[in-house]
């Protein structure tokens, strides 16, 4: 039992701790954002230790360089493929708004909500808010516990596919969108201001658009 | 002496190796299997040094481990790619 021996056996079991922890994250963690943090553990402390350990196996030399090449390697490529990963996860739902609220407040007041029916039709819309309403305060909740999240990201798919280039003409066409759940609270007190009426203070985004809602139907 | 241990460093490795196979089946959403597939490529390059050592040919392993490596990074970069679209 020499030192080396000793030294190798520390960093592996070390490194082989770090992949376990790395692995229990992956599975345990409730955001799939958090899930990929919890797979770079393993791919950069975990790898490096069990990595080290082989290097002092074979007492240096070139195979030790080489061994050193692979953690390279590693280090390099995984960054890009978590960060591959992660754009695909954004780009393939608006995971909590997050596409609106990272370009700042202008992309946010630009941004058009992708529901097909248009403006122009008074009746119609007169006849169905209450609905909408309730469709649009749960599809803009923002705390829903985790189990429910991530089964969004499969069934969603198709719907949001057909939905992308729609957003995509929508900054264009300046149409003007309906109040909803979905706009911050900035824009719906300028909404209500633009049709008259007056907001008190510390009032919820709930009351707003009730405020709006009633105002349209008289 | 070593090559116990290296036995027992194989073990364990092959261990996380089937949880993740198990728990990739587990998971509903595709891309929380995709990152199985990365955290996988990791531990698979290991697999093949640990492999080596308890042979006791890791100057041959070490050369597959090293091309194994990028071929995974490839495979999981065009994965990602396929799966997520094109970036707008």
């Amino acid at each position: 039992m020499t030192v080396t021996m000793i030294i190798t056996a520390v960093l592996i079991i070390l490194g082989l701790l770090f992949m376990l922890a790395s692995l229990i994250g992956i599975a345990a963690l409730p955001d799939f954002f958090t899930r990929l943090h919890a797979q770079g553990v393993g791919d950069t402390l975990g790898a490096f230790l069990i990595l080290a350990g082989m290097m002092v196996a074979v007492h240096g030399g070139l195979l030790s360089v080489k061994i050193f090449l692979i953690f390279i390697i590693i280090v390099l490529t995984n960054p890009i493929g978590t960060n591959l990963m992660m754009i695909a996860a954004i780009n393939k739902e608006d995971y909590l708004g997050y596409r609106t609220r990272v370009s700042g407040e202008e992309a946010a007041a630009e941004y058009v909500s992708p529901d097909p029916e248009p403006e122009d039709e008074p009746e119609k819309a007169d006849s169905e808010p209450e609905e909408k309403l309730v469709e649009e305060t749960e599809k803009a909740e923002p705390e829903k516990p985790a189990e429910e999240k991530q089964e969004e990201v499969k069934p969603e798919e198709p719907e949001n596919r057909k939905a992308k280039p729609e957003k995509k003409q929508a900054p264009k066409k300046k149409r003007k969108r309906k109040p909803s759940m979905s706009m911050n609270k900035a824009e719906l007190i300028k909404a209500a201001e633009i049709r008259g009426i007056s907001v008190p203070e510390g009032a919820t985004k709930r009351e707003i658009l009730d405020l709006i809602y009633a105002d349209r139907e008289q | 002496m070593m090559t116990y241990f290296w036995q027992y460093v194989l073990g364990a490795l092959i261990l996380i190796l089937a949880a993740m196979v198990v728990l990739i089946f587990r998971k509903k959403a595709l891309l929380d299997k995709l990152n199985y597939v990365f955290a996988m490529n990791t531990v698979i390059v290991l697999l093949i040094l640990v492999v080596g050592f308890a042979g006791g040919r890791e100057d041959m392993f070490i050369d597959i481990a090293l091309s194994y490596s990028i071929l995974g990074f490839v495979t999981s970069v065009i994965l990602a790619k396929y799966i997520g679209g094109r970036k707008k």
